[in-house]
């Protein structure tokens, strides 16, 4: 680990053994970082129930486990072009003030611990969709992680429909 | 906060609002004994907490209250300045109490001013009941004596002994010690039956583990049915015995005695009649049916209100109920029980009951409904006017009720907790209001319901009926142009279609049936594929997100897996609301809200001569079919009975004869003031919004112009020449100098139906559309009158108005223009106080005109 500078002034300081954990997903081919403080389960979606006049970013319900749960369309909040692989689709189930939400995605991978610090700031670097939604971009050796940040998706209000 | 603490002002808190209750009892029968031990003992049990938990200030209140009661249990009467004593001293242990619940501290505070009034109070009544209260081991300090008014028993301990104990006790642990059953401690039945305080987040979990167990179990059952075995079916039948017995269980956990929502009454009640110089006697019944926590807390408040309601407002003064040849004494009757799946409660008065006609003329002067509507209003209906918003009867906001919580604030309560709210109106004998409630929010009624290809729960609650469509029968669909209408049984309700309000493929069937239901006052009909059983379902909140959408109250899993969303029927209601309005009559819009100035909604129709004519759809009552057979003469007309009154029928041919035909009658009918005249047409074609260019060059018998609607030319009905006596001629000599006015009216239409109108009458007219073009007019001089449209919102109206007045030649006379102007309504005395003239009511407006302007002409 290479200890550097806080990431931002606004940003408390943390200590470089401090790693933070990402549950890594798949979506339109790429690699997203979801905290995983915030990961629940990962599960697969047998029925979508879809919600008329629902904004556009909600996929539908879900009964997941006798518990229903919001489905968010991450690419369609993202502006990516899902990739589904064939068979049911997967949802990273996520607690979000008190609800559980599943944030529909393409495929999911490892947990992945990286420093804090290793994280670029996003800027102007990606298209706007994502400098909502996108906290910090790693570069890792072979791929780009973006880390989603949970409260810009989910605090606004979602894409309306058009 | 300290547990002990927090159970401690719970417990007071409940126990006190109970003793409210005893103490009006007490009040009224002084020799009340069981009464007089009642609040004896909360009282008591209550100091004696303070003791050990160190809480100084109520434990002193407490005292204060057993001392005043004590010359009442040894005999003396309760005489009114001990009971207001006893119930302020209470108020303010309720007040205290609840700072600690909040702050964890007593509260800072004297209650100097009530003990004194315990000081004294004893004193006389300790010489009335001219008994010793003395015991033997007095405490000095701040300790107030008390009495057991019984010998010690062997064994037992003296209060003040006790009290002694309590004080010396070091903390919480000794609480236990304290509560060791020894026989010592004077038993306190209410705390004696095994009650546990469970928190309330903890039986909600229990029961989405129950309802997780219903759904499981609802799974199981499809699979074994799907067994030939037989293996399976005993075991099965039990679980699914145990299933429903468990959620029978825990859902009463979650039930309290509905008495919890009304044990404050009796106080309010009292406080109220005295109040008021009023005499009530308030009655319960089925105290103890037992209802949803949730739902008690959401009725709770509308049930005071009701009963704040009657005793404010129906129960009549002493002096007027005698003279009604009534007792003195007025009756307020509660009752609560089960009726069928449903709990119904009943607030029901002996006063003087509804003034239907005052309610209806109350409902015209605040601008709610018009005098035509108001006229075809049922008694029903009128009755329900109470609970319209901006409705208040009170004519003067009194202390007590009236504090701005409306009833339809109540109405909106019970409806959000899925129940109704009725009334039994009986003029002079009194009101009942009747409350139907669900039996808990957590487990609803429904149909499971298909549109769109996907499935929907809709609460059986809201639905009336369900009626099939077809071609041939009852009930036909008929599209109005945007707007879709059903008939049934010869009204018109508004018609939704689900598949394309949620914007999902639009089935074939289109509608095949319909589920005809009322939420509010509105009536409605929801246009559905199929209806494919009826189930219990158990009700899950929406997700946050899902909750701006209207039309959605919750969700639910039914017994093969699937999410299906759960309708609400107030959603649509307001939907509905807004068709309705737009059919029967343009309403005034929100202030801040400009209307569509040049978009006029038009209807089109087919008359007898083939042609399509135009009217516009603000002119509208309503659109009915009325059957032939109905068709009476009189005289030379045709008339029809109509909402208990005769409705003339008229044709654009100018006969007077109705024309022949074997089906029912396509009808629209028109209102104004007490007129309403139905115009027998074809057929109506259609309703399209455009901007309504009127062209005046060619009136023909019965009609202002011609207009270009939906690309075709066609003839605009007269409508005002339809309902009133003609309006031709009259014509004035136009005097030497012309008076000039200004007309500030935005929308082209009335623009063109007025301009030629005052120009014929011999009033010079500038049009202005804005304010500001109206002001640069005016800045010209010389303008005797400005006439003002007020459509565009009352606030921005009215300033309009009183701008154009400074602006305007002295003495000047501002007119407003509404759609639907309130017969006798003026303007703000900033802006002049001049009339307000209905815009179709081109008669008035000459008469305003000429009656002020000469006057005018004659001041200046």
């Amino acid at each position: 680990m290479t200890p550097t500078a806080p990431l931002s002034p606004h940003e408390p300081a943390i200590a470089a053994a401090d790693l933070v954990q990402f549950v890594t997903v798949r979506l339109g081919g790429q690699l997203i970082g979801v905290p995983i403080d915030h990961v629940r389960d990962v599960f697969q979606i047998a029925a979508l129930t879809p919600v008329p006049l629902a904004p556009q970013g909600v996929a539908g319900l879900a009964n997941l486990r006798g518990r229903i749960i919001l489905l968010v369309d991450l690419a369609a909040e993202l502006g990516l072009v899902s990739q589904p692989a064939k068979g049911a689709r997967l949802a990273v189930g996520i607690e979000w003030r008190g609800e559980t939400l599943g944030l529909l995605v393409d495929a999911v991978g490892d947990v992945v611990s990286a420093s804090p610090d290793l994280g670029a700031p996003v800027s102007a670097l990606v298209q706007d969709n994502w400098s909502r939604c996108a906290r910090r971009i790693f570069n890792f050796e072979r791929d780009v992680m973006i880390e989603l940040d949970l409260n810009a998706l989910l605090d606004s209000p979602l894409t309306k429909a058009a | 906060m300290d547990d002990l603490i927090a159970d401690f002002v719970t417990e007071t808190l409940d126990s006190i609002d109970l003793l409210d209750a005893e103490i009006v009892r007490l009040e009224r029968d002084p020799t009340h004994a069981q009464a007089i031990e009642h609040v004896f003992r909360v009282v008591h049990t209550i100091k004696g907490t303070c003791g050990f938990l160190n809480l100084r200030r109520l434990e002193r209140l407490a005292g204060a209250v057993e001392h005043l009661i004590s010359p009442i249990r040894d005999g003396a009467p309760a005489g009114a300045q001990t009971v207001a004593g006893i119930f302020e001293a209470l108020d303010r242990i309720r007040s205290v109490a609840r700072g600690v619940g909040t702050m964890g501290v007593e509260p800072e505070g004297s209650d100097q001013d009530l003990l004194a009034i315990t000081a004294s109070d004893d004193s006389s009544s300790a010489q009335a009941s001219g008994r010793s209260h003395t015991g033997d081991g007095f405490t000095s300090g701040t300790l107030v004596y008390q009495v057991l008014e019984r010998p010690l028993r062997d064994g037992e301990a003296s209060l003040d002994n006790l009290e002694r104990a309590f004080q010396a006790a070091p903390g919480p642990e000794a609480v236990q010690e304290l509560r060791t059953p020894n026989g010592t401690i004077e038993p306190v039945p209410a705390a004696a039956k095994a009650r546990v305080r469970v928190a309330v987040d903890r039986l909600d979990h229990l029961m989405d583990m129950v309802s997780e167990l219903v759904l499981v179990r609802n799974q199981l059952h499809e699979l074994s049915r799907k067994d030939d075995s037989g293996l399976y079916k005993l075991p099965f039948q039990r679980l699914s015995h145990i299933t429903g017995e468990l959620q029978d269980g825990v859902m009463r956990t979650r039930m309290q005695p509905i008495s919890m929502a009304w044990s404050g009454l009796p106080r309010i009640v009292r406080d109220l009649a005295l109040g008021l110089g009023k005499q009530i006697t308030l009655e319960t019944q089925g105290d103890d049916t037992e209802i949803d926590r949730q739902l008690l807390e959401i009725i709770k408040d509308s049930l005071v209100h009701l009963v704040r309601n009657a005793a404010d407002h129906g129960i009549e003064p002493p002096v007027e109920r005698i003279a009604a040849d009534k007792a003195s004494t007025g009756l307020i009757r509660l009752s609560a029980g089960r009726e069928g799946g449903q709990i119904v409660v009943r607030i029901s008065d002996d006063g003087r009951g509804l003034d239907l006609e005052r309610l209806r003329s109350h409902a015209v002067e605040r601008g709610l409904l018009s005098d035509a509507e108001a006229r075809l209003l049922t008694e029903g209906d009128s009755a329900k006017l109470i609970f319209r918003p901006g409705f208040s009867t009170a004519s003067s906001v009194t202390d007590l009720s009236g504090r701005g919580v409306g009833l339809d604030a109540v109405r909106a309560s019970v409806e959000s907790a899925g129940g109704t709210i009725d009334l039994v109106n009986r003029p002079g004998f009194g009101l009942s209001v009747v409350v139907k409630l669900p039996l808990t929010l957590a487990i609803a009624n429904v149909l499971i319901v298909e549109a769109g290809g996907q499935r929907y729960a809709l609460p059986q609650l809201a639905v009336t009926e369900l009626v099939r469509v077809s071609a041939e029968g009852d009930v036909r669909v008929e599209n109005i142009g945007s707007l879709q209408m059903f008939r049934l049984r010869g009204g018109l309700l508004p018609l939704i279609r689900l598949d394309r309000l949620f914007g999902g493929p639009e089935t074939t069937t289109g509608a095949s049936v319909i589920a005809v239901c009322q939420s509010g006052h509105a009536h409605f009909g929801l246009a559905l594929d199929a209806i494919l059983q009826t189930e219990e379902i158990v009700v899950k909140p929406l997700p946050v997100k899902l909750r701006p959408i209207s039309y959605f109250s919750g969700t639910t899993i039914l017994g093969d897996g699937a999410v299906v969303l759960i309708l609400e029927p107030m959603g649509f209601a307001r939907t509905v609301d807004g068709t309705n309005k737009a059919f029967e009559h343009v309403r005034q819009p929100e202030a801040g809200e400009t209307p569509p100035s040049a978009a006029t909604r038009i209807l089109v129709f087919r008359d007898w001569d083939g042609q399509e004519k135009a009217v516009p759809l603000a002119q509208i009552t309503r659109l009915e079919e009325i059957s032939p057979d109905a068709v009476e003469k009189a005289g030379d007309c045709d008339v029809v009975q109509y909402r208990n009154r005769t409705m003339h029928l008229v044709n654009l041919g100018g006969s007077k004869a109705l024309p022949d035909g074997s089906g029912p009658l396509s009808v629209i009918v028109f209102s104004h003031g007490r007129q309403t005249v139905g115009l027998v047409v074809c057929e109506i074609v259609d309703v399209f919004e455009e901007r309504l260019d009127l062209d005046l060059a060619h009136p023909g018998p019965g009609s202002l112009g011609t207009a270009v609607v939906d690309g075709r030319v066609m003839q605009v009905v007269d409508v005002s020449a339809l309902i009133g006596p003609d309006m031709q001629g009259g014509m004035v000599e136009p005097s030497d100098t012309p008076a000039r006015l200004i007309l500030l009216e935005p929308s082209p239409f009335f623009q063109a139906l007025l301009e030629p109108l005052l120009r014929a009458r011999g009033y010079e007219v500038a049009i202005s559309e804005t304010v500001e073009a109206a002001q640069a007019v005016a800045a010209r001089g010389g303008f005797a009158a400005a006439i003002v449209d007020l459509d565009t919102g009352p606030a921005t109206s009215a300033a309009a108005c009183a701008a154009l007045r400074s602006d305007l030649a002295a003495p000047a006379l501002v007119v407003g223009l509404a759609t639907r102007a309130v017969a006798g309504s003026r303007l703000p005395d900033a802006a002049g106080g001049g009339c307000i003239v209905g815009k179709f009511d081109r008669r008035r407006l000459l008469d305003v005109l000429a009656e002020s302007l000469p006057a005018m002409a004659h001041a200046a």
